[in-house]
């Protein structure tokens, strides 16, 4: 379990990890400064994608090809070819550009969920969002989480 | 509707399309007075057991997804995000349970608006909704709620040096509140929304509560020289399929997002004849824009450990004094949701590493929620050629104007408090109205003073979208209140 995927396409899985670094990035020490890639993201996003419907699931293939539309133009490469700070300046175009802000909104909604939610992938036991954020105390730090919901959660128990 | 149909017997005296703040309370009261109700509920029927500080999970059971205007399509370039609840409860659900009555202006400015009249003939005044706010709030103990948290204080600290001190708010909140948030549903029942102050009392006498079930036509039938009729409703249910039911009273509470589109798929443009009211459908919609300034303290603040919104400041209300309200205080009650908010100087959203310092310091912010007086001036209409739901509200240059008097306003009072920084959010709106407004005049309002349709008889409205112009305070007080009302004129009528 961990690296399953459901939905997303070679392709689509390495657009959605250079999302994941421009989004929620991964400090130097992963220990103690997690990424959406560290807690396993792609899994988050790939499990959502899957349960969505066709329509969503196509809007979202369109919003991947419109960031790639961009990046080409702007960088003759692929979004996930392209460095740290192109990768924003692309990003940034795509917010800047109303016919495709929303589709920047939900992209980078997808990323944020993959990690603030205090997600993580079945067998990973490092720190998560909420602990990195330290969001806790009544009611919310004996929270009882179940990811169930997701693919790769399903017949899973709960680490908590 | 066949002939056949019309010989099946009707299944409810009442059918209600959606359980918020517009749905509960005038299902309540019918059902007390005997009617068989049916509420209809596109989400799920979740209860205080099933609420927890699961941020995700609450967001994506109980919230719609936030919809977006498309403002760029009418030449402008901000956009606003629009939050409404999906469960039974609606919004009432997950919102943050201040309970206010609208100011005096406003009634003025709604018989402005359609030139609505009581009974008598005289412009609709507090006098009309009085016994109705007076019974919502009995029915849903509101009560002023004292119990500050440190972000508010020191928030009123800085707004106290400014010489506009905030003040406690009035609330649907029982004693037994233990603070754990209201944005993902209240999992102690103190909050008192509609859930538990209207539905669930409806369905211990007897109504039934179809949910995760999502009407998609509402009925009408005519005969030769009738006024047409509201006959029934279909939906699809929690199966995925398609039902119908009968009844010669709908009321419509879907919510002002919502309502215009379900008129234009039942039909309602060829069976009003394309008359002037159908014409206002989806017109006059308001939002009162909203954004938050946050605060960010060197002590910890624990913000989310909170019923948000304890306290307000209205020394601006008024549109003529500045045309914004501030309450506090607010940071959204969980990272993701206060990850999706912010935004940097220039009002781009955040992302990155900077967002990631910004949330390691989540327990030190506190945010004021400002709210502006907007104009009816959006619109809901359906795209031509792609179909889709479309929502357009201009921010105008006024909005900007209040807005950025506001925010200068909030920044000044967290200096004065000794926030470090200060940090804005994106536009966004909890409060959308005005799609279907109430009136006598066909050419300016949907439904009349008893909230029925113009065109449609039995067809009743009864949600925010008939507020005649946008109202400075938080609306669903006056939803329930307008709700009860329809209610009390429902109950006069015969049985069907
Ligand atoms: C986060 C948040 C915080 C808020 N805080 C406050 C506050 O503190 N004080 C205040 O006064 N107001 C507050 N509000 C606003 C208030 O909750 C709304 O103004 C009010 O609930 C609107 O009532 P309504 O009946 O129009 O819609 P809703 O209460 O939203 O109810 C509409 C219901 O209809 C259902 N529905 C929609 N379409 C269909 C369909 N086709 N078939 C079946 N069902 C359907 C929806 O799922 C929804 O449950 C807040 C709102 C939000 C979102």
């Amino acid at each position: 379990m961990g690296n399953e995927y459901y939905f997303l396409s070679e392709k689509e899985r390495h657009f959605f990890e250079a999302l994941c670094e421009a989004i929620v990035p991964e400090g130097e020490d992963s220990a103690k400064d997690p990424g959406a890639l560290t807690v396993g993201g792609l899994s988050y996003i790939d499990s959502s994608l899957c349960d969505m419907t066709p329509e969503r699931q196509k809007y979202f293939r369109q919003s991947i090809y419109s960031v790639d539309v961009l990046s080409n133009s702007f960088f003759s490469k692929n979004f996930y070819d392209l460095d740290p700070i192109q990768r924003n300046q692309v990003l940034k175009e795509l917010y800047l550009n109303p016919k495709t802000r929303e589709q920047m909104f939900d992209l980078r909604s997808i990323v944020l969920e993959a990690f603030y939610s205090d997600f993580h992938v079945p067998n990973y036991t490092g720190m998560t969002a909420w602990q990195y954020v330290d969001f806790g105390g009544k009611r919310i730090s004996d929270v009882k989480k179940d990811w169930t919901f997701l693919r790769i959660w399903k017949g899973q128990d709960d680490r908590e | 509707m066949t002939e056949s149909d019309s010989a099946v017997p009707y299944d409810y005296d009442a059918i209600v399309i959606g359980s918020g703040a517009g749905g509960g309370p005038a299902a309540f009261e019918l059902t007390k007075a005997g009617r068989r109700v049916a509420v209809i509920e596109a989400g799920g029927f979740y209860t205080t057991n099933d609420f927890s500080r699961f941020e995700l999970l609450a967001l994506r059971n109980l919230w719609w997804t936030p919809r977006w205007t498309s403002n760029y399509e009418i030449g402008l370039k901000d956009e606003i995000a629009l939050g409404m609840g999906r469960c039974v409860g609606g919004s009432t659900t997950i919102f943050t349970a201040v309970a206010h009555r609208m100011p005096d202006w406003n009634y003025k400015e709604w018989f402005e608006s359609t030139g609505i009249r009581n009974e008598e003939g005289l412009p609709f005044s507090r006098e009309d909704l009085e016994p109705y706010y007076d019974q919502v709030e009995k029915d849903t103990s509101v009560r002023q709620y004292t119990e500050w948290d440190e972000g508010l204080k020191k928030i009123n600290q800085g707004f106290t040096k400014l010489g506009h001190p905030f003040h406690s708010v009035n609330a649907y909140i029982n004693k037994n509140c233990d603070q754990s948030g209201c944005l993902f549903g209240c999992p102690t029942e103190a909050k008192r929304g509609t859930l538990v102050s209207y539905i669930v009392p409806a369905v211990l006498l007897g109504a039934e509560v179809i949910h995760n079930s999502t009407v998609t036509k509402i009925l009408f039938s005519s005969a030769s020289g009738e006024k047409t009729k509201a006959e029934g409703v279909e939906y699809i249910n929690d199966m995925g399929e398609a039902k119908r039911l009968r009844s010669r009273t709908i009321i419509l509470a879907a919510g002002a997002l919502n309502d215009p589109f379900l008129l234009w798929d039942s039909g309602i443009d060829e069976a009003s004849g394309s008359s002037p009211s159908s014409k206002q459908i989806g017109r006059n919609f308001g939002v009162n824009t909203a954004t938050i300034v946050f605060g960010r303290f060197d002590d910890v603040l624990n913000n989310w450990v909170l019923h948000p919104l304890s306290g307000q400041m209205e020394d601006f209300a008024q549109k003529e004094k500045g045309g914004f309200l501030l309450e506090a205080s607010e940071v959204m009650e969980g990272p993701l949701s206060f990850a999706e908010f912010i935004v940097d100087e220039e009002g781009l959203p955040l992302w990155g590493e900077r967002q990631k310092e910004i949330l390691r310091a989540y327990k030190h912010y506190a945010g004021v929620f400002v709210n502006i007086h907007d104009e009816n001036d959006g619109r809901v209409l359906r795209d031509r050629e792609t179909l889709q739901q479309k929502f357009h509200k201009p921010i105008t240059n006024k909005d900007k104007e209040r807005i950025s008097k506001a925010r200068e306003l909030c920044r000044e009072a967290f200096n004065e408090a000794g926030a470090k920084s200060t940090l804005d959010s994106i536009y966004a709106s909890h409060h959308v109205q005005g799609t279907c407004r109430m009136g006598q005049d066909p050419s300016k309002s949907v439904v009349d003073l008893n909230c029925e349709s113009h065109d449609i008889s039995g067809l009743y409205v009864v949600d925010g979208s008939i507020l005649p112009s946008v109202i400075d305070a938080n609306p669903s007080l006056t939803i329930m209140a307008l709700s009860l009302r329809a209610a009390k004129h429902l109950k006069s009528l015969p049985r069907a």
